[in-house]
């Protein structure tokens, strides 16, 4: 700006006849005109704008809202049927070595390597059967039955600075107690994708589970849990709000009841896969009244160790 | 005539001015926008723009909560917009033009003691605005001047000054907190990156010091205090001098950032298993057909993620209006063990103990330098990835040591019952368990030895041994620890 | 054209010396009277200089005026008068201003050791607090009721943040500390100004006449929140001082139940 008012001073001092100062003088106050710019009112997203606010407000007529299953009849008009199976790991085959040897220097030893420590990321059982992998339906299918959240808690121990059981399904609303069976402290530390996570000590010794938490939300992939003192102790559960879930167990099968009659599309999960996903979409049909069998097939190469 | 050429640079030099200097002169050019957060911006292109027939998580998260000029004020949300938010009963004619309306509000909440405008929500009116000539609070009676009939009917909704907190909160949010914390409160703003701590990003709806317990979020009261006192030890200075109903508007437009960014984040954990990029990615690898893969999307937008933004939103509401209860709110069951060299020597044995092994982050001397601070820690929700650097960190990723207790410096407040709340609760978003399980009266030791950190004159020179547990000690050892006056 | 000029070089001045005349009435002058006893002796030396420097200036910017008045209005046919100058005149005009420009400096003398000089220190005075200016708030620390403010916190002290209690009616000194870069505890309206400097524990002392509330700002460019960089100096008669320490003491030693009967560590 300061270049262009002392260029046309100069030329309004200089011999210009009259018309080029009329042009240049117009041209200079055109500028400054537009430099104010002041009448434009309220532009900008900084502390001058003002903003206006407008309410949203939701549909008076709230849908009927989905819950998971609803099985007023009896199961006599819904045909069930059931699914049941063995994981078995194809292709090479990987056997871990334990994490830590027995009498290991690592964090209090005294108990946490008073025996092997195993690598739980992958056990097989007999004949290359996994344990530990989760079998679930994503949600709860039409004309499934409803979850019957058990009164009693989830007992979830820790021993040798292992956690017990190292995979399961809790149902939603269950209440899970922590429980300790070392001298020593752990902190159980959750960390779901949909529920409130949990990180809290708790004290050596303790069988009354004085640590205890629920999950209200389904979640879609199994959580793991983790104690930060020892950063080795791995566990995962998946929290779900219908019966259509389980773990395969040492020798690898699971089974899985009351399914209604048709397709439906299983996701297959396991921690040490490639991802999380030995199968996304596994497509399996129910029969009415029978049991479908199915060997899942885990190929070695998708490991990811 | 012609132009001398000076003359015809400086005219040349001039026009281009005048464009350049007038085409920045539109709304456009300077308006800010909330950003989206890394989880939307992986997501699959359908899931997050949408597409013809559905919404994506973009367009659901605008519609109600809009952007920094215009912004929306869902009523699900338990934030105070200002103002009420009322039901239309009947509406009266009087003569020359005059009407009365009569609005009701919902349980539990009060109609303004002042009116100045109506604006209408739903209904034949909506998105009009009136006057108030005359306004009754105790009858909910507006006199307004209209001319024309008015094509509202009974069971309207309207906002009797609606968004008064919310417009002022966010002038003042932008003018004083918008450089550090960002516009849309992502810790991100210009200044953020020259400094260490970064500044909170709200969207986890995870705020570090409260006075809740750990499951519970962040209360008002909390962040009145840490708005009115600062955080010490970090960049976050003390806005003590604001007016209280400045103070009140500021927390109010964080609660809806921080709420923003949390439903924003839960409606990508609905999507992100199964429509992110990486997801779409490792399915196509596992030969899923595309077409197959949009038209489950196709679905899901249209069903299961349609339903859940109306539960989600619930949801949070009642978590959030959950914080400001009593119920949330910590209480230790026993007043504070006075502060003798008795309760002072207990609270070290518990620092040191295997009960609770404060040591094992902070150090045996509280210098912050325990074991856990030179090792490479996994990163849980990065599928175990270490982290670049060894220590602990927060859960946006940033290097977050533990406490140099030696220093007296007291992010969350020096109070003794804001320590008690930081071990009671724990600190939600750092490494800092929450130690609820153990008895109160301990914890008063705690906090008693905690305090006295700072004054040793030798710090460490008790001569306990970690591992050693404090059933074995019997006679005390000479120690030197600052008397109580 | 001549005329024009010195015209032009008689009304700028004038037009100084009225605005300098109304400023009082308008609120351009001093925020506020001084409300500290240095702050009255700062303002009579203020008003000294400024009563020198006005007869100084409306003397000289006369002259000028007359002088081109002279020259414009002087027949063009007139010779000009030759001169070689006036010894005289010159040692007059050198000596006059460096006695009044000694005089000056030697009349703030007393003022500036009061204030500076910690030997000159009222007696009386008593360590109030200690303020730690930090980006972009002032963190006070008061020493524990009944006991001496020392430069290493100790057990008890009481902490707050942009508000400093201060008993009106006697000598207070504060440290003034920083935890950062530099700072500058600056209150107009106690004729209050001191920079802080990293490293340095600078004592200040100030006497407060009136009850009030005064502001405390920032005059040392700190960074992007300097201008903010505010709080309050709350002047109180001591019992309410004494009062205020002692709900600070009960506030900072708040263990989140209700029971009066707590207050350990005292």
């Amino acid at each position: 700006m300061g270049i262009f008012l002392s260029s046309g001073l100069q030329l309004s001092l200089s011999g210009l006849n009259a018309m080029n100062k009329t042009v240049s003088m117009t041209v200079m106050c055109l500028l400054l005109g537009s430099a104010g710019c002041s009448d434009v009112p309220d532009f900008g997203g900084g502390a001058s704008v003002v903003p206006d606010v407008s309410y949203v407000v939701e549909d008076a007529t709230a849908s009927a809202s989905d819950a998971p299953a609803v099985s007023s009849d009896s199961s006599a008009t819904i045909s069930l049927g059931s699914f049941t199976g063995k994981v078995v790991m194809t292709g090479d085959v990987k056997i871990l070595p334990p994490l830590y040897k027995q009498g290991a220097e690592i964090k209090d030893p005294t108990v946490c390597a008073a025996v092997d420590v195993p690598d739980e990321r992958l056990v097989l059982g007999e004949a290359n059967a996994v344990r530990g992998v989760f079998i679930y339906l994503n949600k709860s299918p039409k004309g499934g039955k409803a979850l019957v959240t058990p009164a009693e808690p989830y007992k979830f121990d820790q021993k040798n600075c292992r956690f017990f059981p190292h995979c399961d399904i809790i149902p939603v609303g269950q209440e899970v107690q922590v429980l300790n069976d070392d001298t020593i402290t752990h902190n159980t530390h959750t960390n779901p994708l949909k529920n409130p996570s949990v990180n809290a000590g708790v004290p050596p010794g303790d069988r009354e589970g004085k640590l205890s938490f629920i999950y209200r939300k389904t979640e879609s992939v199994p959580l793991s849990i983790t104690c930060d003192y020892h950063t080795w102790m791995k566990a995962y559960q998946l929290p779900v709000d219908h019966p259509y879930a389980a773990v395969t167990d040492e020798t690898g099968s699971f089974t899985i009841k009351d399914l209604p009659a048709g397709k439906h599309s299983f996701v297959v999960w396991h921690e040490a896969a490639n991802g999380g996903f030995v199968e996304r979409k596994l497509l399996v049909e129910i029969l009415s009244g029978e049991t479908t069998k199915m060997q899942i097939d885990y190929p070695s190469d998708r490991l990811k160790l | 005539m012609s132009l001398t050429p000076s003359l015809k640079l400086l005219t040349l030099a001039g026009l281009l001015s005048l464009v350049t200097a007038i085409s920045g002169c539109t709304d456009s050019a300077f308006e800010s926008s909330f950003v989206y957060s890394q989880g939307t911006l992986s997501l699959m292109r359908e899931a997050r723009d949408g597409t013809k027939e559905n919404l994506g998580v973009k367009r659901l998260l605008d519609d109600r909560f809009g952007n920094p000029q215009h912004l929306k004020a869902w009523g699900e949300m338990p934030i105070d917009f200002g103002g009420a938010l009322t039901t239309v009963v009947e509406i009266k004619e009087l003569p020359r033009g005059r009407k009365v309306i009569k609005l009701t509000v919902e349980e539990g909440q009060t109609l303004p003691a002042k009116a100045a405008n109506l604006k209408f929500v739903t209904g034949g009116f909506a998105g009009a605005g009136l006057h108030v000539d005359e306004w009754n609070s105790e009858t909910g009676e507006a006199t307004v001047t209209a001319s024309e009939s008015l094509t509202i009917s009974a069971s309207d909704i309207c906002a009797v000054d609606g968004g008064t907190v919310l417009t002022a909160g966010r002038m003042l949010y932008m003018r004083h907190c918008s450089h550090c914390h960002g516009t849309s409160g992502d810790g991100n703003g210009p200044t953020a990156r020259y400094m260490t701590p970064k500044p909170r990003d709200y969207r986890n709806g995870v705020f570090k010091f409260k006075s809740t317990n750990d499951m519970s979020k962040v209360s008002r009261n909390d962040l009145s205090r840490i708005v009115k006192y600062g955080i010490p030890g970090t960049y976050m200075p003390s806005f003590l001098l604001l007016k209280d109903e400045d103070h009140h508007a500021i927390i109010e437009y964080v609660r809806f950032l921080a709420l923003r960014g949390e439903y924003e984040r839960k409606l990508v954990a609905e999507l992100s298993s199964d429509f992110s990029e990486k997801a779409y990615k490792s399915r196509i690898n596992a030969s899923e057909k595309k077409e197959d893969i949009q038209k489950e999307l196709e679905e899901f937008l249209a069903g299961d993620l349609k339903q859940s933004a109306k539960t989600l939103g619930a949801d949070l509401a009642e978590i959030w209006a959950a914080a400001d209860t009593e119920e949330a709110a910590i209480v230790p069951s026993v007043a504070r063990e006075p502060d003798t060299p008795v309760s002072r020597r207990r609270g070290r044995e518990l620092f040191l103990s295997k009960t609770l092994n404060c040591a094992d982050c902070h150090g045996i001397d509280g210098a912050g330098n325990g074991p856990q601070t030179i090792a490479f820690a996994k990163n849980p929700l990065k599928a175990d990835e270490l982290y670049n650097e060894p220590g602990l960190h927060d859960d946006w990723d940033n290097l977050n040591q533990p406490r140099n207790l030696q220093l007296g410096m007291y992010r969350g407040g020096r109070r003794p019952i804001d320590l008690f709340s930081r071990i009671y609760g724990g600190i939600k978003g750092s490494a800092m368990p929450s130690f609820k399980t153990t008895p109160h009266e301990d914890i008063w030791h705690i906090v008693n030895y905690v305090l006295s950190i700072p004054f040793e004159t030798d710090p460490g020179a008790t001569g306990i041994a970690p591992s050693v547990a404090p059933e074995s000690l019997v006679a005390p050892a000479a120690v030197t620890v600052p008397a109580a006056n | 054209m001549k005329k024009f000029w010195a015209l032009f070089f008689f009304f700028w001045p004038t037009v100084a010396i009225i605005v300098c005349v109304i400023a009082p009435s308008r609120g351009w002058w001093f925020p506020g009277a001084p409300m500290s006893r240095t702050g009255i002796q700062i303002d009579g030396l203020f008003y000294l200089i400024l009563i020198i420097v006005t007869v100084t200036f409306v003397a000289t910017q006369y002259v000028l005026g007359y002088a081109l008045w002279r020259g414009a209005t002087k027949d063009p046919g007139e010779k000009a008068f030759f001169s070689h100058g006036s010894h005289k005149l010159e040692i007059i005009w050198t000596i006059v201003p460096s006695f009044i420009l000694v005089f000056i400096s030697l009349s703030q003398l007393d003022v500036l050791a009061e204030i500076r000089v910690i030997s000159k220190f009222p007696e009386k005075s008593t360590k109030v607090a200690e303020v730690k200016a930090r980006q972009f708030e002032w963190r006070i620390r008061y020493p524990k009721i009944g006991t001496e403010l020392t430069t290493e916190e100790n057990p008890g002290d009481l902490y707050f943040v942009n508000e400093l209690h201060v008993p009106t009616g006697k000598p207070v000194i504060i440290n003034l500390r920083t935890q950062d870069v530099q700072h500058a505890f600056f209150s107009p309206q106690l004729r209050v100004k001191q920079d802080a400097v990293p490293g340095l524990v600078i004592p200040i002392w100030f006497d407060v006449l009136e009850v009030g509330t005064y502001d405390l700002v920032c005059a040392e460019l700190c960074g992007w929140g300097h201008y903010k960089m505010k709080a309050r100096i709350v002047a109180q008669s001591q019992s309410s001082v004494d009062k205020y320490l002692t709900q600070l003491t009960a506030d900072q030693n708040a263990d989140g139940t209700k029971s009066e009967a707590v207050k350990s560590g005292e």
